[in-house]
């Protein structure tokens, strides 16, 4: 049976950025998909791209500074960078959405939420102020929020975090869009709130067939939430595969250093710590970026990028080491 | 059991809220509640809560820079919650606090040697040579070179801003260091290596810590006993093991579960508890933790729950456990 | 290992100048002043006469090949009087910022520190001060004092000083929050200690926006306290007492409040351009 065609491709994606000191490859031929109704994570540490990869399928990267290089990223079959603008616009919030880490700063200080939330539905539907309101209700129902009618009434400072959070959920998914980009939503929260909204989404994954990039940098909720993952290092991906194989089998050995750093599966001792830092974005060193900080680094490393290959069936790694020669 | 280094008992902490002219009477923010808590040499004690639990308060108290409202705190014998003055920058060369932020915890306009040695230029321990000298150690036990003492913080990063954190901490070779989320801004690699750092530091100089912190995975690698808080108290201390084999309180249990383990062959209901963190302003009757009590029972409205010790070491504050 | 060390002040600076330079308003009101600075500098040894010389047989001529500017009613040559007066001017400037902004800070640094009613208290004097127009209270200021160049200096800082203590104590509420501070604080640091080396370092930026911004002020102020009588006595050659001299010639011999006016205003205005591009320059730079 042919897989069906994922619902997000992103190929070869490249993003610049000008700063001061030089330009600075903040994305380097990224590429990933995403699958229709699956929750995909996407996971790095500080400056690894993953959060200008997920802006930048929206097309909200500020143009100068930032420029995309090269690259196509389909939805649904269109190259979403070969758009016009008004197209693009249509598909934000419609077909296309997103939520942030910090809801207190996308969500307007000055307007109620009620007023919020349906000026996002008049925006993409022709529908009269009540019924805007009746789905407002309905969605903030979907998000497991007491009181809808006294949510709608409030202003965003009188909420919590944790509730912020589910307000933009709701909003931003109250036109079904097929796939929501979630940046980092819950690791402003605190741990309990964080656990019930990742139970939101994945409820909400399941029953619509709602399609999830989560980013974070937190393995522990890549484990517990995504059906695949990809993990980036540096501007590029290394590695993505399906969750199970990821943690059993981590293929890169970024990955695999990253897994050994956690806290809480050795039990006390020593951890496992990558030597070095990352390298910055203005200068990337030649061949494979993480090179200088791989224990296994080989000669050959230095010389060429990586291509991505497949080891396993939903398991492909970009690593001059695995396929064949080195341990995997 | 030795004598513990560090003795807090009934500690209490409340903020105003500040009303304007209008509002009826005055409403009270209860950020510590009568919290005991004690830390023996060389061993650290893990504090955990989330928002609004008292951790850092309880922190802040202890290094004095809140005064707290009433309860002791004893250190190596010493009362620290009256002291003033004098006295009280004496009783701070043995204390020390290494902060979360990497980016403000270091003063962007000073030199790392003159960040480092300060400690020992306030308290007049040394002078000239000798500060940039012990300076200079303490850096290389952090694992940063001498180069560094003539640098700016803005020239490190996160990870080094916060080894630099802990050298100024251990330049006057405190008996106690509070550690208040210090590697909560920190990605899980760097965390690693910092969390090796203070290991390998205090077994080498047998350093006292409380380590405060919302991430349990982290809490449960460095810590020997955990303390538990919620809303201004805590709820449960045990050691380590024990907290994680057989948590005792409600809270703990709910805590634990929600935590997403880095594992998904082990896939479980995330969302134990309903409802945000409430803020301890308007504290319920009885059991402050009751209402999101999936095991509340008739009592835990009506009055505080006692405290009880199921085993050597472990306490917990719940009706629940009442014997008989 | 990281680049280069350089003091962050440093550092900021030469970032700072190198993003002025792209800014036009900023180049032009820079440029203005180096002028200025150049001329007073220079005045020495760029003014043809000595500026008090008299020589009646040559008063009130026009500007011509002789006398770039012309002459005053007692024969003495204006340009250079207007080089000399631009030493004054730029000196006086510097010098009410200098005592101004060093008051203004110490204050405001410990009021914003301390807080509570010491904060209540320092702030409501400032107020009070700052509740009268500038001029005005210079004018009281420097009259009660009696009419001298250097009591017209203290009257201008005197009344600059709030500024500076309003903007230095909103910093240090904002730096006394710091982690940074709340270390030395419990590495046993006094008051004292964390004022000098943690606040006043940490609140230079604002500073020196608003020093370069009040500059202009200043040299107005003075500029105009010497008009009215009050502040450079004759035969000083300051800006603001030469226009008060010309005013009487003003109809025929135009030139003489004329060119004195004209650099006053050039110079504030070249301090003005360059104190609002650096502040649009440095205020959210300082963010990153």
């Amino acid at each position: 049976m042919p897989t069906p065609e994922p619902l997000l491709d992103i190929r070869d994606l490249s993003v610049s950025f000008a700063t001061y000191q030089g330009r600075a490859m903040v994305l380097d031929r990224a590429s990933l998909s995403v699958n229709r109704g699956e929750i995909m994570g996407l996971v790095g540490e500080t400056g690894c791209g993953k959060s200008v990869l997920s802006r930048a399928v929206l097309r909200i990267i500020a143009s100068p500074p930032g420029r995309i290089d090269g690259g196509e990223i389909f939805f649904e079959g269109r190259d979403l960078l070969a758009l016009p603008k008004k197209a693009m616009r249509r598909l934000r919030g419609d077909r296309i959405s997103m939520i942030f880490q910090e809801p207190m700063s996308s969500l307007n200080p000055v307007f109620t939420v009620g007023n919020q939330m349906r000026e996002v539905i008049r925006a993409h539907r022709d529908v009269s102020r009540a019924e805007a309101e009746a789905v407002c209700l309905e969605m903030l129902d979907a998000v497991r929020l007491p009181e809808p009618g006294a949510v709608l009434a409030a202003y965003p400072h009188e909420l919590s975090g944790g509730m912020r959070q589910r307000v933009m959920i709701a909003m931003e998914l109250s036109c079904r869009p097929a796939l929501l980009l979630a940046d980092e939503p819950t690791t402003a929260l605190d741990v309990t709130v964080q656990g019930q909204i990742l139970a939101i989404l994945s409820e909400l994954s399941a029953r619509e067939g709602l399609s999830i990039l989560l980013v974070t940098h937190d393995m522990g909720v890549v484990a517990q939430v995504c059906r695949r993952v990809a993990v980036m290092y540096a501007g590029q991906v290394v590695e993505v595969a399906d969750v199970e194989s990821l943690f059993a089998r981590p293929a890169h050995p970024y990955t695999r250093g990253l897994i050994a750093s956690i806290p809480g599966r050795a039990d006390g001792g020593e951890l496992y710590a990558i030597p070095g830092s990352v390298p910055s974005p203005i200068n990337p060193p030649p061949g494979c970026r993480f090179h200088s900080r791989c224990p296994q680094a080989a000669p050959d490393c230095r010389l060429a990028v990586p291509e991505m290959v497949r080891v396993a069936p939903d398991h492909a790694v970009a690593c001059h080491l695995c396929p064949g020669g080195g341990r995997p | 059991m030795s004598d513990p280094l560090l003795l807090v008992a009934n500690l209490c902490k409340s903020f105003p809220l500040g009303g304007g002219f209008f509002s009826g009477g005055k409403r009270v923010l209860k950020a510590v509640d009568g919290v005991d808590l004690s830390v023996s040499r060389g061993e650290t004690l893990g504090l955990v809560g989330e928002s609004g639990s008292g951790k850092s308060t309880v922190g802040n108290c202890i290094l004095r820079l809140l005064d707290p409202d009433s309860g002791s705190i004893a250190f190596d014998g010493v009362e620290l919650a009256e002291l003033s003055g004098e006295a009280l920058t004496k009783a701070r060369a043995r204390m020390q606090v290494v902060f979360q932020d990497p980016q403000s915890s270091l003063d962007p306009r000073m030199t790392v040697g003159g960040i480092v040695s300060l400690p020992l230029r306030v308290q007049g321990l040394a002078r000239g040579r000798e500060l940039r000298e012990r300076a200079a150690a303490a850096l290389s036990e952090v694992g940063l070179g001498p180069e560094c003492l003539s640098r700016y913080p803005h020239e490190f990063s996160g990870g080094q801003r916060q080894r630099i954190g802990l050298a100024r901490a251990l330049v006057a070779d405190p008996a106690f260091v509070v550690m208040d989320e210090p590697t909560s801004a920190l990605d899980v690699s760097v965390q690693a290596q910092i969390l090796n750092l203070m290991a390998g530091l205090q077994a080498k100089r047998g350093h006292a810590y409380l380590f405060i912190s919302h991430d349990l995975t982290v809490v449960r690698h460095v810590s020997r006993r955990i303390a538990v808080m919620y809303l201004g108290a805590i709820v449960e201390t045990a050691p380590t093991s024990a907290l994680f084999d057989s948590p005792a309180h409600p809270y703990t249990r709910a805590l634990l579960a929600s935590v997403p383990l880095p594992d998904p062959r082990i896939r479980r209901n995330l969302a134990r508890l309903t409802g945000d963190v409430p803020s301890p302003v308007d504290l319920p009757p009885g059991c402050r933790f009751h209402p999101r009590c999936p095991e509340a029972m008739a009592v835990c409205a009506r009055e505080a729950p006692p405290t009880v010790s199921l085993a050597p070491g472990h306490d917990v504050v719940c009706h629940l456990h009442r014997p008989g | 290992m990281p680049p280069r060390t350089l003091h962050p002040a440093l550092r900021e600076l030469a970032l700072t100048l190198r993003i002025l330079s792209r800014n036009p308003s900023a180049v032009m009101g820079g440029t203005i002043i180096a002028v200025m600075v150049f001329l007073a500098l220079g005045a020495p040894f760029l003014a043809p006469y000595d500026p008090v010389k008299l020589s009646l047989p040559e008063r009130l001529l026009a500007p011509g090949a002789e006398h770039f500017f012309g002459t005053d009613e007692l024969g003495r040559d204006i340009f250079s009087r207007v080089l000399y007066g631009a030493r004054i001017s730029l000196s006086i400037g510097l010098f009410v910022i200098a005592v101004a902004g060093g008051i203004g800070a110490l204050i405001g640094a410990a009021s914003g520190y301390f807080g509570g009613r010491i904060d209540s208290v320092v702030m409501r004097v400032m107020d009070v001060i700052l509740s009268f127009p500038s001029l005005v209270l210079a004018l009281a200021l420097a009259a009660a004092l009696g009419p001298s160049l250097i009591n017209a200096i203290f009257a201008t800082a005197f009344v600059m000083i709030p500024k500076f203590a309003r903007m230095v104590r909103g910093e240090a509420l904002a730096v006394r929050e710091m982690p940074f501070v709340a270390a030395s604080r419990v590495a046993g640091a006094g008051h004292a200690f964390i004022i000098r080396r943690h606040i006043l370092p940490n609140c230079l930026n604002s500073a020196i926006v608003l020093a370069t911004l009040t500059l202009g002020d200043a040299i107005l102020i003075a500029a105009s306290l010497s008009f009215i009588g009050l502040g450079a006595q004759p035969p000083t050659p300051e800006w603001g007492a030469m226009i008060a001299s010309g005013r009487k010639f003003l109809m025929d011999q135009w030139w003489y409040a004329t060119f004195p006016g004209f650099f006053i205003l050039v110079t504030v205005i070249g301090f003005n351009i360059l104190g609002d591009a650096l502040r649009d320059v440095l205020d959210p730079r300082i963010r990153r």
